[in-house]
């Protein structure tokens, strides 16, 4: 709380601190939404949507008024204001969605702008205040957040209110692809976003946890997927029995990368790791009969559920359709990816915050933090780095299987430099080892790349949102690392 | 003490050259078991080189280094550098402290039981599938089925592991400071949380590098008492790097004094004191004859 700030909060101080906020709010939201590019006969012409920004100038306003109201304890009137502002946009969202046909007349003006996008994302984001301010309302201490000095750090919600949340998201992501407004290409950036969020989790550990800066991260993921898709096409090798193997093949590149480099660090370490990525990105390319050079392969077989195919139906009864009775529809498949690719970002989550509570995760994190006092204390940093390297390539081995049964066509363009950057930057932005931070940087940034309304300002969009991260929170968009062990667990801190 | 003089280290002829520098120049001493040996000279007399080559960061040119602990005797210049903490238990602070600054003071610690904990977790393997202390929020039923399946041993040791942190940062009075970041410690904290953290690997000889530099006289003070505590208590030799004499002076049993490479002096603090060879090479050629000057002033 920072009431008590010395300098006296009133409505009128408040009321000038958000129009100040709405005004930079303005500034950025025409840099970010405020142009669109309209092609005119010959020439493209910007065209101002000046009552876009307005409205974004406005909801930036009351969003900022009402965590004001906050802090002057009229915290139940600013809850009834988010809750109405969320309440009106859901309502007029949903009533727009269910009738598209009618809605060109009557429905379109219940929206401050008819963007559908833009709607939502300010939907959510009042959502997600009203959330924030409905738990600085009725926020309780439990007995461990005020034992923990740093009381910053703790932002702990009442267990029930905890585990509500989680489950009702848990159901939003799962429920998602079946949802009327998300259609095959919504669904098609979530699957990627999944993909890079587990990418830049398995990255996490190289260059968060263990500090070792990897600029070729990318060769890895390719790794995984030329494994899953020569094996499936060669071998017959099914997908579940592929997928632990480009697992462990990607795991052994990784050691085999692991052991020249060891005793590089920063800089250098980046350049060899850069050289790593560019060699497997090369041998893709020119080692014809077996990768198929830059025309990449084809075709590569679709996993099956328990043996059922996702492929239309012949009459043999061995397909999904057939099994489950539901009509053939492409469709499926993706839904089935989806969820799958849901299921491993899940698995990848659950591995890595069990790997850092283990000695291991504590041992990278020491690395990361002074080796030679790690040297001293008896730990071997050389088996410590190869197990990150080694770690960190497993996951990306993983995720490049999936990408290549998801797309069924894989090629060398897939897996270039720019890819290694995108993951690091996810990584970097998210705060370098906050699982939460990084996959809010991975959805901020992939929709950023896929928000095709932006055109061709969407890298200008991406590189601005970047410079303003980094100076406005230089570690990263959730750089609050929680410690792995409390004193509390032990019997000796109890008394 | 005359009773137990067994020898814990056995430096013989070590002698250590980087190019034309001799460091260290034919070096031989010997370290008894709960003693404290304080090692001391001028600035550049190769203190901490002789440190670097005992704990394995630097491979000495010649010379033999025998750690003499319990039953079996070492030969430490043949030893991976982190091995000689590892299985010698040799353990090092540093000059500039080195602690993980980012971690918490309890994490600090848990990284120096890394080797215990990882057989402990069948080196990550079972420990993926047991609890830790950390998210183990289990209903005691749940707990009961863990242990039958044998899945709580992690936990145990972990708890273990977690109690013997706490009782050194008791002992260096940091237990209410646990959860706090390193780097938020005053200097005279963290070189007792770097004590601390040496000490908690167990080891039979604790080398500390000017552990009392930048500590107030207080401060230097607690040290002392510290140390002599560790001593006693826990069973382990103490091999000193000082320049404040007032801590040498008081505690340590033997002194080793180094210069320009050599070993010039050793013996017991006072034996040391009246050593001609020290004097001069702390205070210069002419301090000696102002001294024996006096001191024979004295004796007529």
């Amino acid at each position: 709380m920072n009431i008590n700030t010395g300098k006296s909060i009133n409505l009128k101080h408040i009321f000038f601190q958000s129009l100040g906020v709405a005004f930079l709010g303005a500034v950025l939201g025409s840099l970010l939404i405020g142009f669109k590019l309209q092609s005119r006969g010959i020439s493209l012409e910007l065209d101002w949507r000046l009552s876009q920004v307005l409205a974004v100038a406005f909801f930036v306003f009351l969003g900022r008024f009402c965590l004001g109201l906050q802090q002057i304890k009229l915290g139940l009137l600013s809850i009834f204001v988010t809750i109405a502002v969320c309440a009106y946009m859901i309502t007029a969202i949903l009533l727009s969605v269910q009738t598209p046909e009618s809605s060109k007349a009557g429905n379109h003006l219940l929206l401050p702008y008819s963007d559908m996008k833009l709607n939502w994302m300010t939907s959510v984001i009042y959502l997600g205040l009203f959330l924030y301010l409905i738990y600085r309302f009725f926020k309780k201490r439990t007995v461990l957040d005020s034992r923990i000095q740093n009381k910053k750090w703790k932002f702990r919600l009442n267990k029930n209110i905890q585990m509500i949340l989680i489950i009702a998201f848990l159901l939003l992501l799962i429920s998602a692809p079946f949802l009327q407004i998300i259609d095959r290409r919504i669904l098609n950036i979530l699957t990627q976003i999944l993909l890079y969020i587990v990418l830049g989790w398995g990255l996490s550990i190289v260059v968060g946890l263990a500090g070792l800066l990897d600029l070729g991260y990318v060769a890895f993921y390719a790794v995984g997927a030329y494994a899953y898709a020569l094996l499936s096409l060669h071998f017959d090798f099914s997908f579940w029995l592929s997928l632990p193997l480009a697992g462990l093949l990607a795991a052994a590149l990784g050691i085999i990368l692991g052991f020249p480099v060891l005793r590089l660090r920063g800089d250098y370490l980046a350049i060899v790791t850069l050289g790593f990525g560019e060699i497997i990105r090369m041998v893709l390319v020119n080692w014809y009969e077996f990768t198929g050079g830059p025309n990449g392969i084809n075709q590569i077989p679709k996993p099956a559920l328990f043996g059922y195919l996702f492929d239309e139906p012949k009459g043999n009864g061995n397909t999904v359709s057939e099994w489950l009775g539901i009509e053939y529809s492409s469709e499926t498949f993706y839904i089935f990816m989806y969820l799958l690719v849901l299921s491993m970002a899940f698995g990848v989550f659950w591995f890595i915050r069990k790997l850092r509570r283990l000695p291991i995760g504590r041992a990278w994190e020491a690395i990361r933090e002074d080796e030679i006092a790690c040297r001293a204390l008896g730990l071997n940093p050389t088996n410590i780095k190869l197990t990150a390297f080694a770690t960190g390539a497993m996951i990306a081995g993983f995720a490049g299987a999936f990408f290549a049964a998801y797309q069924g066509f894989i090629s060398p363009e897939s897996f270039t430099f720019v890819e290694s950057i995108t993951i690091l930057a996810i990584v970097v932005l998210g705060g370098m080892g906050n699982l939460f931070g990084i996959a809010l940087a991975a959805i901020l940034l992939i929709f950023m790349l896929e928000l095709r309304d932006l055109e061709m300002f969407r890298m200008l969009a991406l590189g601005v949102l970047q410079v303003f991260v980094m100076i406005w929170r230089p570690h990263g968009l959730i750089s609050r690392r929680s410690p792995t062990v409390y004193r509390l667990m032990s019997t000796k801190g109890v008394s | 003490m005359v009773q137990n003089l067994q020898p814990i280290l056995n430096v013989e002829h070590l002698t250590m050259r980087f190019g034309g520098l001799k460091a260290i120049d034919d070096v031989s001493f010997t370290a008894y078991q709960n003693h404290i040996t304080a090692i001391i000279g001028p600035n550049g007399a190769g203190k901490t080189t002789l440190f670097n080559c005992l704990t394995g960061f630097y491979k000495p040119t010649v010379g033999r280094l025998t750690l003499c602990s319990s039953n079996q005797s070492m030969l430490l210049e043949q030893m991976e550098g982190f091995k000689i903490a590892k299985d010698a238990k040799v353990v090092r602070t540093f000059q500039n402290i080195r602690l993980f600054p980012a971690m918490t003071l309890l994490e600090n610690m848990m990284v120096s039981q890394h080797d215990g904990l990882m057989r402990a977790a069948g080196y990550n393997l079972t420990g993926l599938l047991s609890r830790t202390a950390l998210g183990s929020e289990l209903k005691n039923g749940w707990r009961k089925i863990f242990s039958k399946i044998g899945l709580s041993y992690y936990a145990r040791l972990e708890k273990e592991a977690l109690d013997h942190c706490c009782f050194w940062l008791d002992q260096v009075g940091l237990l209410d400071r646990a959860d706090e970041i390193a780097s938020s410690l005053s200097y005279g904290a963290q070189r007792r949380l770097e004590i601390a953290r040496a000490m908690c690997t167990r080891p039979v000889l604790l080398c500390l590098d000017e552990p009392a530099a930048g500590l107030n006289p207080r401060e230097s003070s607690d040290l002392n008492v510290l140390l002599l505590k560790i001593r006693q208590e826990h069973k382990t030799s103490i091999l000193l790097i000082e320049h404040d004499m007032d801590v040498v002076m008081k505690i340590s049993d033997q002194l080793i004094v180094l210069n320009y490479g050599k070993k010039i002096a050793q013996g017991t603090p006072t034996e040391i004191r009246q050593n001609p060879q020290v004097i001069e090479a702390y205070l210069g050629h002419t301090a000696v004859q102002v001294e024996s000057n006096n001191n024979s002033g004295i004796h007529q």
